[in-house]
This record gives C-alpha cells, structure tokens and sequence, in this order.
C-alpha cells in the first residue's frame, strides 16, 4: 500500500491557480523527493497533506485514511517539518519536545526516552537546556527533524529541509533523513537536486501546479531519451573536416577540440561518427554519450 | 483535555520567560497601592503645597475615596496595559508559524484558542485582584471602617468588563494579522459601550457602565439590581466572542 496518495488536487488563491490536479503515490519506505522550482506548488501541496489548507477539488489519503481540512486524524500518523521552522524561544529543546510529547499523547516516561534518542540523534543533546531563542537556522532545523520524528511517524513530511542551509548543515541534515529512513516513509521537497541524487529513490517533478514527470530515480533516468554525445578529438585541425563530414546533425562546438552533437537516434550518428573518424585517421581522446543526469531531466521537464 | 492543559502551561511559561507576568504584577500592585495611599495624602499634599495663609477647605479623606481611586485607576491603566499587552497573542503566534509544527502534532484549534484566552483571561483576574487585594489591605490599615456597600458587586462588575474587552482583542487578533486587529475591536466595542450609554432608553444595557458607575453602587445612588441587564450583556457577547473566536480560528487557512 502507498503510504500517501494524492489525486487531482486542484488549489487556487485569488486569480492565481497554483495547484492544477497533483497527482502522487508514495510507496512504503521510501524517499520521496518533490523537484520545483520556487513557487510551482510544493508548499502548498504538503500544507493540504497536512490538513492546514482546504484544496478546492481533488483528495488526499495518507496510510489509506482520507486527510480533512482542519483537525485531520491523519496527522497522528504524520511528522511534519515546515520549511523555516518556528519554535517557541523561550523554551529549551527538551521542553520543547515535551510540550509536542503531551500534545501527541504521549506519558512522560514516553517523551523522555524518545526525546533523548531524538536530541541525540539531532546533535542537539549538547543544547539541551539551552533556550531555542539563540538556535542557529541549522539547529533550529534539527529540533525540526526531532520535533517531527517525536510520535514516530509513518510518514515524514520536511519541506525544503536544507535551502536554507549552509553545507555543513545541509550534510547533518541529510545524514538524518538517511538514517531515519529505514523506519518511515519521507517525502521532501527541494530544489536542490543533488540532495534529491543523494537520499532519494523516487521523485515526482512538479512544476506549474502539475506533477509533469514521477518514479523511480532511475527509471526515470533510463525513460529519459538519450541524445547527447560528446566528442573530444587529440588535434585541433581535424576539427573541421570532421564539422564538414557531420553537416546535417545538429552540432554545438564547444572548444578547439570538443564538440558536441544532438540527435534523436544518437546511436546510429555514433556508428556514422565511427566511421568517419576511422576513414579520416582522426585521433579521438574521448567519445561520450552522455547519460542524463537528474539535472538535465529537470531542466528538461520545467522548458 | 491534555493538549489544553500542555498549551496553557506554555502559556504561562511564556507569560513568566518573557517578563509579561512580571510587567502585570507591578503595574497592578502599583495600582493597588496608589489608591489608598493617594486618598489619604493626597489632601496634606495639596494642604502642603498651597501659599502661606491661604486656607482651603479640604474634607477628611475616608475609605470611599480609597475606593473611588480603584475605579478610576484600576479598570482603566490597569485594563489598558492588559488590553496592549495581550493585543497579538493571536496574530502573532500565526504571523509567526509557531503553530504549524504543534498543530500538526494533533493539537486541537479549539484548544489553542481557549489556552490563549485562559491565558489572558487569568493574567488579567491575577493582577485585578491583586491590585484589589493591595487596596483592601492598606484601606483596613488607613481607616478603621474597611467595608463600603456593595463593594463585591462593584469589584465583580469591572472585572466582568475586563472580561469582556479581553475577549474582543483575542476575537480582533485572530481576524487579523497584525496587533491593531485586536486593540481595534476592542476600540469599537468601548466605543460603542459609551454610545448606548448616552441613550436613555438603551443605557442600561451598555458594558461600559459595569466599569464607570462602580461609584453610583458604593454611595448607594445604584442598587446592583440595576447593573444586571449590561452585565448580562457583557457576559453574551464576551461568550459570543469566545465562540466566534474558536470558529474563525477553525476556519483559517495556515
């Protein structure tokens, strides 16, 4: 069973239709990362998962239950990591923590041995008893990911959990995600697409207000069409006899000596190449097709 | 039930962090013992201060105006500095998006709402009587008659209005997103307090007379009875308030 569905879900604010019929499934145990650009929808579409907006059409289910605006059931089930994360400064993290503890039901006992792993598996467990008024932005996302894992959630929902982060930060934070990654479900948005190459294993590419392409990371890579090749030739004057010989396909020179070529049925340009390097005795340092990296099929999908 | 009584803690906890208690107590204990003090003295202070051989007629202070001074101090810079301190307990809190992470952890809207009120609902019977308390304690001292009629119904009238104007600028702050939300609907409600006031027909009915007429009780020109029909009405519209306030808060989109 997916652990969060998600069907044409439709939202608009005023004039400004920023959902446009979100379609997701999340599998169990996985992590899922939500690619766009800033204002394509990602906020909005976790804060209708999480019950904090009405969407105007369209359902949620998270673990098979259907997610109501207002006080959603589903959110027992659910952690949630805003995007710049608010915390009471006048609190310490542990009573942070046990102020969420008691909220979620939780006894006391409960709290404090859950709470200790958690700050612990923060880096927090230092600043414990510290006020959370003076917290950096990345301990402050930290309390966050601690805060959100408290209930042990099925489903943990971060909302660009490193933008705003230093590479320090951004490090410590995806070390978590990864190690919590074998107990619940994640789902978080970025734009930070070699975050999403690090820890994700699914992705769905919203843009627009409408999920334009999702799957498995690498599927995705290999659906993708290949039709790039690079070319590095060993002297600069064979460059452009060969230019000559490839009149017809689209060729984009990059430098004296490196060229590259676009074409829809890549592999038979490359079987023509050879030929014409070996008739031309031309030395070649370097022949690539080259695989599409996640960065392409985003730049890609969003054009 | 627990998520109500864990967010009321933290309120109180923030009451305490932040100094707010801290500011109410002083202002309320100040206030408390001014009236007193201000009734007895204040005539050898004038006496002082008046020219040589100018005589001025100066009745003997007595306990009724110890009281007179409460009324005019307490309800009004007491209930001002309440009213501004809690204007943005609401707004704020959504302004800021310390909500999301607790809301999102299964804590009822209702219960945000009804800790917050709470919250400002006992800061403000905390420090009125208090402020009460002090005023009773140095009466006693200063006059040998402590009690003046109908001291209870007056006492409860004004904080029945402070009530009142505190649940307006919890509603205010969860309409809007700024301060000025609550500090103006509690403007509005004053104002239109003062209004019916001034009509004859309808001026019984006006809130704002439970905290300006607490004098015409004390020297008996008003019987408590007469006070019944505007804290009736204080008492519905703060309780419409309240509901009103726990819906809108519902219905927000965050």
């Amino acid at each position: 069973m997916d652990t969060l569905v998600v069907q044409g879900v439709k939202k608009r604010f005023g004039q400004n239709e920023v959902l446009r019929g979100v379609e997701l499934a999340v599998p169990r145990h996985s992590v899922y990362g939500l690619i766009g650009q800033n204002g394509a929808g990602k906020t909005t579409t976790m804060r209708i998962i999480l019950g904090l907006l009405a969407q105007d059409a369209g359902e949620v289910y998270v673990c098979g239950e259907r997610v109501k605006y207002g006080e959603t059931k589903t959110n027992r089930y659910v952690g949630y990591l805003p995007d710049v994360p608010e915390f009471y400064g006048f609190m310490t993290p542990e009573e942070y923590l046990r102020l969420c503890g008691r909220i979620s039901g939780m006894d006391l006992s409960q709290i404090k041995e859950k709470s200790g792993e958690l700050l612990e598996l923060s880096g927090l467990k230092e600043s414990r008893k510290k006020r959370i008024g003076g917290f950096s932005r990345g301990m402050k996302q930290r309390l966050g990911i601690a805060q959100a894992l408290l209930n042990s959630p099925r489903l943990l929902i971060c909302d660009e959990p490193t933008s705003a982060l230093d590479p320090v930060g951004r490090k410590e934070i995806l070390d978590i995600l990864e190690q919590v990654k074998e107990k619940t479900t994640v789902i978080f948005s970025t734009h930070i697409l070699s975050d999403v190459e690090r820890i994700c294993d699914s992705v769905a590419i919203l843009n627009d207000g409408i999920i334009i392409q999702d799957g498995n990371l690498e599927e995705l890579k290999t659906r993708h069409l290949i039709d790039t090749m690079i070319v590095e030739l060993r002297r600069p004057d064979d460059m452009q006899g060969l230019l000559k010989k490839l009149e017809g396909v689209k060729v984009s020179r990059q430098n004296k000596v490196s060229l590259v070529i676009h074409a829809k049925d890549i592999y038979t340009v490359q079987h023509r190449l050879l030929h014409m390097l070996a008739d031309g005795q031309i030395a070649v340092e370097k022949l690539e097709i080259r695989e599409p990296s996640l960065e392409n099929l985003f730049m890609e999908a969003v054009k | 039930m627990k998520g109500y009584i864990a967010f009321t803690k933290k309120e109180f906890m923030e009451y305490f962090r932040s100094y707010k208690l801290l500011i109410i107590l002083l202002v309320f204990l100040l206030l408390g013992f001014m009236n007193p003090i201000s009734a007895k003295y204040l005539p050898q202070l004038v006496e002082s201060f008046l020219p040589a051989g100018m005589r001025m007629d100066i009745p003997e202070p007595v306990i009724a105006d110890a009281w007179t001074q409460f009324f005019k101090n307490v309800p009004q810079i007491g209930l001002v500095v309440m009213v501004i301190m809690s204007s943005g307990v609401v707004s704020q809190e959504l302004g800021r998006g310390t909500l999301l992470p607790v809301l999102t952890k299964g804590l009822k809207r209702k219960a945000v709402w009804l800790s917050k009120f709470t919250g400002v609902a006992l800061l403000w019977s905390i420090g009125y009587y208090l402020a009460f308390a002090v005023t009773f304690f140095y009466s006693f001292l200063f006059w040998d008659k402590t009690t003046v009629p109908e001291l209870g119904p007056a006492i409860f009238f004004a904080w029945l209005f402070g009530l009142l104007l505190l649940s307006m600028v919890l509603l205010g702050s969860t309409m809007s997103k700024s301060y000025a939300g609550g500090l103006l609907l509690a403007g509005v409600v004053v104002l239109a307090g003062m209004l019916m006031s001034m009509l004859h027909g309808i001026s019984r009915y006006s809130p704002v007379r439970l905290a300006s007429e607490n004098m015409s009780l004390i020297d008996g020109t008003l019987k408590a009875k007469e006070f019944l029909p505007a804290a009736a009405v204080a008492a519905a519209l703060m309780v419409a308030a309240v509901l009103a306030g726990i819906v809108l808060f519902d219905k927000k989109q965050l």
